[in-house]
């Protein structure tokens, strides 16, 4: 499963810590989009990244290798960013504009991280932690049931009832902001 | 003219199809190197001071065993040593006096020689009797 990877992972359970800077150099660009995804925001992402890194280290000898690499360190991140989101609080409900797509060629169109950040803030204001999380997992992602209940530690049913009420609330945004 | 469901799919295909762009990679980097070794100081640390303070709690309580074991042996010598000192000179009190009860003949006879070796045993008795009568 993680055939290329073990034997760094094998050295960093060793206490290797040059070993375990080849796995950051190569995971670091998966795990900070998924911070940024679900925060919204650069600098917490970089925040959320290096916290994560640093979880994985602190854990890495109660990781099973039997299980994926990427899925145990999806969860570490998503875990974080968690805490993260549930610390905000209630995010400032900030009076967000119409969405600005109107023609098919700005799907093409390279956006800043700003923009990205805004427009998955747009998206997503207004979601539970849970809800965020599951919603990103699956449909930005692109993540399994089973794999987003392996990170999340939700049942299937959950997933599926948080990933409903998600994709409702968006489409109900975006159906506002149409009219 | 595009639906609703239209422009959400497209809103979320956006969103798919963009990568945030890590402005400095290298910082992260280092700033997780940095984190694994303040965490590991800080681990060594704490088992530092973890250790020193259970081997400070363990000699603590040795030195606090011995202290109560020593004063305890003390009173015990000494509580032996004054009752031996009373029951001498009670037998020796009456040994003079000739009026002996003591019936263990070996105890007569280690007194005597006590007696005879120095004058302990009289002077005591001198001194007891005379705070008694005091």
């Amino acid at each position: 499963m993680n055939d290329n990877l073990t034997p760094y992972i094998k050295k960093c359970k060793m206490g290797d810590r040059d070993a375990f800077r080849q796995i950051v150099a190569r995971y670091r660009q998966m795990v900070y989009t998924l911070s940024f995804r679900l925060l919204c925001n650069e600098e917490d992402a970089e925040d959320a990244t290096q916290e994560s890194f640093i979880k994985a280290w602190e854990s890495i000898k109660r990781y099973d290798e039997s299980f994926k690499f990427s899925t145990w360190l999806y969860k570490i991140t998503a875990n974080t960013c968690y805490d993260r989101l549930r610390r905000r609080k209630r995010e400032k409900f900030v009076e967000i504009g119409g969405f600005e797509l109107h023609d098919s060629s700005n799907i093409e169109e390279a956006i800043e991280n700003r923009e990205l950040g805004l427009l998955i803030s747009k998206l997503t204001n207004g979601l539970s932690a849970k809800q965020r999380i599951v919603f990103i997992l699956s449909d930005i992602e692109g993540l399994e049931s089973a794999e987003i209940g392996e990170i999340t530690g939700l049942s299937s049913g959950k997933i599926k009832s948080n990933l409903h009420l998600a994709r409702k609330q968006i489409r109900k945004r975006v159906e506002g902001y149409e009219n | 003219m595009r639906t609703d469901i239209g422009k959400y799919d497209l809103l979320i295909e956006k969103v798919k199809s963009t990568t945030p762009e890590m402005r400095s990679p290298e910082r992260v980097m280092d700033g997780v190197m940095a984190g694994i070794s303040a965490r590991s100081y800080k681990k060594d640390s704490g088992t530092l001071i973890r250790i020193t303070a259970i081997c400070a709690s363990v000699a603590a309580t040795l030195l606090i065993g011995l202290f109560i074991n020593e004063s305890i042996g003390v009173t015990a010598k000494e509580e032996n040593r004054e009752y031996m000192q009373r029951r001498d000179v009670v037998f020796y009190g009456e040994l003079r006096s000739g009026r002996n009860s003591v019936t263990d003949l070996n105890y007569t006879g280690i007194l005597k020689s006590r007696i005879a070796e120095n004058q302990s045993i009289s002077k005591l008795y001198y001194n007891i009797s005379s705070r008694h009568i005091n």
